[in-house]
């Protein structure tokens, strides 16, 4: 505990100010704006100063929801990542574990997230007492719980990713890859189905259905949790809102990212910066990750019926791979052939 | 023999160069152990293996009785690091670093720290980024003698500080391992600084200890005699003189490096049938160059002279 305490203690000396300018970048819609409103009137209507927090608890992705979720991969990034190249070397070899550290910073960022999201809930539910508004007391309270817990997910998957990163903006990119991948190999596969094979309606929804679970920003938009069709623009089904599923989800999701970031970290020679070290070298995965999606689209241009699209992805995949492995090879053969 | 630290067949490497291979290495409680070697020998992974923050390939390590791969931190209680560069929180002051000192370590001694603190008149309210690398290396020692050690890793610190500073560094160390009984390993280039403070020494090369052993013994064991021959020195014998690491030859005059003991080496020369054996002062640096010729450890010519040859 005493460890713990000074951990956290270090983390707010090296990060107020950054926390400081987070707090203020996400509060510029719900809290700011409507300060600034109040102190211009610049409309007629009693309730005008609302409309931007009417628009962020409404479903639909807003302003102050897309900054937040980028603040927060940034602030895992930076909390983690950010140490790597320097005074993560001095921590280690103080008398605290390395998930003691992790575990600090995830402590850190969820106190901060919590924190935030409670004086913007707290502002939004005091403003609507004092103040006509078009927004209820229950709307704030379930966008708060869920937005909450979305970001805290997101925070721990930006963490758990920042374990084994070296560039913030490149853990940060990671992360954003690996919170896009279920919704796009969703995507990408109903696609490929209903290309050869007609797909059944109820299918389709099932399949977005089970993306609007797994794909950690939809609880905070809910842009998925209308149903379009991908052949016409219609909404042809609306998940009926399921918060104590959606809650259970995001704790769940959350702990294990956060006991697979402990784990990561735990093994992470500290040396080996900025390569995959679950998986090996970063330059090998970014070219298998490459030639798999490129094999993908290519193999559904090509391809008259499923069995063929999947013959084809497999062996464009071995094919692309192997050619990127040999330019990669040229190039460093080049490097180094100009260097002498 | 208590053992501060202890490694079993430790092995490092890095992509394609093995930095640590197979060591074996016993630093005895309460001695102040040097460690030399050239550059790259693995002098600065070994410690960085030992305090935490490289993790090795294979085998095994222990500092202070503790596996080094336990993950609990507390292994690293007593265990104080100054490197060469210290990198801590470049936006922290002096006061800020020895608080944040006094939260993570638990027998933090706040008195000793003043005292320390006073003595190298360090900046207290200066933040790091704008200390001098001296000052940085200052304010790793205040930190690591401050929190009682019983171990003190030390890793080229005193290369660039001021002979003045130096020495209070140096001054320092010794007195917390006299008074405490506090280990000290200290990794350093600076073989007169060594040889004046250090009761062991060992010496890496390509990962690997060329030789551990007390001061003492170090200096009895390696002997350098200058041979003066009536005629043409006998070359072939002299190559073949078991435990000779290295030799030079100035016409009549032959100078060799020889290991063994002196009544041992001496009765073997009687057969070369020298007019005279005379023993030179050898001190800790031509022990090392010694070793490491006969290592085969680049050398220019110049520093030579045309005649030394390096004995595998």
């Amino acid at each position: 505990m005493r460890v713990l305490k000074g951990l956290l203690w270090k983390e707010w000396k090296q990060h107020n100010r950054g926390i400081l300018l987070i707090f203020i970048i996400i509060s510029l819609e719900p809290i700011l704006i409507p300060i600034t409103y109040w102190i211009y009137r610049t409309s007629e209507r009693a309730e005008a100063w609302s409309d931007g927090i009417k628009a962020i608890l409404t479903p639909g992705s807003s302003n102050t929801e897309i900054l937040a979720m980028i603040a927060v991969v940034l602030l895992a990034s930076v909390l983690l990542v950010g140490e790597r190249d320097s005074s993560l070397n001095y921590l280690v070899t103080t008398p605290v574990s390395r998930r003691e550290i992790i575990s600090a910073k995830f402590i850190y960022g969820s106190l901060v997230l919590i924190t935030i999201m409670l004086i913007i809930s707290l502002f939004i539910l005091i403003a609507r007492i004092l103040f006509p508004a078009e927004y209820s007391a229950q709307e704030v309270i379930q966008w708060t719980i869920i937005t909450t817990l979305a970001l805290l997910c997101m925070f721990s998957l930006a963490l758990m990713v920042a374990s084994f990163s070296r560039g913030v903006l490149s853990s940060a990119l990671f992360t954003t890859v690996i919170m896009g991948l279920p919704w796009i190999l969703v995507s990408f596969m109903m696609q490929v189905f209903s290309q050869f094979k007609p797909v059944s309606a109820a299918l389709e929804i099932k399949a977005r259905y089970l993306v609007t679970y797994l794909f950690i920003p939809d609880y905070i938009s809910r842009d998925g949790r209308y149903i379009w069709s991908s052949n016409s623009n219609l909404v042809i089904d609306r998940v009926i809102p399921d918060y104590p599923l959606e809650i259970t989800i995001l704790l769940l999701a959350s702990f294990l990212f956060w006991r697979l970031a402990i784990k990561i970290f735990e093994k992470n020679p500290l040396e080996r910066q900025g390569e995959l070290l679950l998986f090996g070298s970063f330059k090998q995965n970014a070219l298998i990750f490459i030639s798999c999606i490129s094999a993908m689209g290519w193999a559904r241009q090509v391809a008259s019926s499923l069995l063929s699209f999947f013959a084809f992805f497999l062996i464009m995949w071995l094919g692309i791979y192997l050619a990127m492995l040999a330019l990669a090879w040229i190039i460093t053969w080049f490097v180094q052939f100009k260097k002498y | 023999m208590d053992f501060a630290i202890e490694t079993r067949a430790l092995n490092k490497s890095f992509g394609k160069l093995k930095a640590i291979d197979d060591l074996y290495l016993a630093v005895p409680a309460g001695s102040i152990f040097g460690l030399i070697g050239p550059n790259g020998a693995g002098k600065s992974t070994l410690i960085q293996i030992l305090v935490g923050i490289i993790l090795p390939d294979s085998g095994e390590g222990f500092i202070l009785g503790r596996n080094i791969r336990e993950k609990d931190g507390s292994i690293r209680n007593r265990v104080g690091y100054v490197p060469d560069v210290p990198v801590m929180y470049p936006s922290f002051s002096v006061a800020e670093m020895y608080r944040l000192g006094s939260k993570l370590y638990p027998f933090w001694d706040w008195e000793r720290c003043k005292q320390l603190q006073k003595s190298f008149h360090l900046p207290e309210g200066q933040r790091l980024c704008n200390l001098s690398r001296g000052e940085k290396v200052q304010v790793a020692l205040v930190m690591a003698l401050a929190m009682r050690p019983r171990l003190l890793l030390l890793d080229e610190p005193t290369a660039g500080l001021d002979p003045v500073v130096r020495r209070s560094f140096l001054q320092a160390i010794i007195e917390e391992a006299a008074s405490n009984g506090t280990t000290v390993f200290y990794s350093s280039h600076n073989l007169k600084d060594l040889e004046q403070r250090v009761d062991h020494i060992a010496a890496l090369n390509q990962g690997r200890i060329m030789f551990s052993h007390s001061l003492d013994e170090l200096k009895e064991s390696v002997h350098r005699l200058q041979l003066i021959f009536a005629g043409e020195p006998p070359v072939d014998e002299i190559k073949s003189l078991p435990g000779l690491v290295d030799w030079e030859s100035m016409g009549r005059v032959v100078i060799i490096t020889i290991t063994g003991h002196i009544d041992y080496i001496c009765s073997q020369l009687v057969a070369l049938n020298p007019e005279l054996v005379k023993e030179q002062n050898l001190d800790l640096e031509s022990i090392f160059v010694a070793f490491m010729k006969a290592e085969g450890y680049c050398f220019g010519s110049e520093g030579l002279g045309a005649t030394s040859e390096v004995m595998k």
